[in-house]
């Protein structure tokens, strides 16, 4: 293929732009619509990013809270702990 | 009927419908352009939908020394050659033929579109883009150079590189 024949073909496909009427029919209610869709979701990863901290501070404090805790000698706290001697001393009132 | 500029400045004031008027005004050369280089419908309204957003995005960046036409161009440029280069998909495998009868006197402009769309199908994203922006959108060397970054002399070196390679795919068909 030559250049003329080549410019002619983009000449003729020139003349004839791509119909897109149909693709175009309400495009603005769409992109609006999209638009605020993505502000939306937007606007719940802003909130969560803001309340990071918060959620790490709470982390953080209860954390603490727990490791400051005084030991619990509750027998449920006993069972759970599955510890014989402890345990055998609770419920006799004597140690083995 | 407030100009581009004054619904720039609306909608950066929050105005949703004014930037719904903007997307109202100047979709057509956005879906033109865009139809360039998408093979199907869904493609285009997606295309579309990334220059619009993108627009929504950049519009602080809207200086207005220039037309907002002339700005939404390079936008609409620049994320038509993000979407080339994304698009991993092989091009179609649709006939060359109309190559052969587009020379024919009783042959359409319809079918020279077919042919030079799916011909520029096969070239590389870059290449594409420079043939099309300047063969069939007629944009000026200048006007491409700015939207896309490339120099001038790039930009017909690309531009002739690319020419060859579309010489090259409808003449290996001929045969």
């Amino acid at each position: 293929m030559n250049d003329d024949s080549l410019n002619r073909l983009f000449a003729c496909a020139r003349q004839l732009p791509p119909d897109t009427s149909r693709a175009e029919f309400g495009f603005e209610t769409r992109l609006l619509a999209g638009l605020r869709e993505q502000r939306r979701r937007h606007g719940v990863a802003t909130l969560v990013w803001r309340l990071c901290p918060w959620f790490a501070a709470t982390v953080a404090v209860l954390g603490c809270w727990t490791l400051l805790q005084p030991p619990d000698f509750s027998m449920a706290s006993t069972l759970g702990r599955a510890d014989d001697v402890l345990l055998t001393e609770l419920l006799t009132g004597t140690t083995p | 009927m407030p100009t581009d500029e004054a619904l720039v400045a609306s909608t950066l004031a929050g105005d949703e419908a004014a930037f719904g008027e903007l997307a109202r005004r100047h979709k057509g050369k956005v879906f033109g352009m865009a139809a360039r280089f998408c093979g199907n419908s869904h493609d285009l309204e997606d295309l579309a939908q990334t220059v619009f957003l993108r627009v929504w995005r950049s519009l602080g960046g809207f200086r207005g020394d220039a037309p907002f036409e002339h700005w939404l161009a390079r936008l609409t440029i620049r994320c038509c050659y993000d979407f080339l280069r994304a698009a991993k998909r092989r091009p179609p495998e649709l006939p060359l033929d109309a190559a052969d009868s587009v020379l024919a006197p009783d042959d359409t402009s319809c079918h020279a579109r077919e042919t030079i769309h799916t011909a520029l199908a096969r070239l590389r994203p870059d290449a594409r883009l420079v043939l099309t922006l300047l063969e069939l959108e007629n944009h000026s060397v200048r006007a491409i150079s700015e939207a896309t970054g490339w120099s001038e002399a790039n930009v017909k070196v690309r531009a002739h590189r690319a020419r060859l390679a579309l010489k090259q795919i409808l003449a290996s068909h001929h045969e």
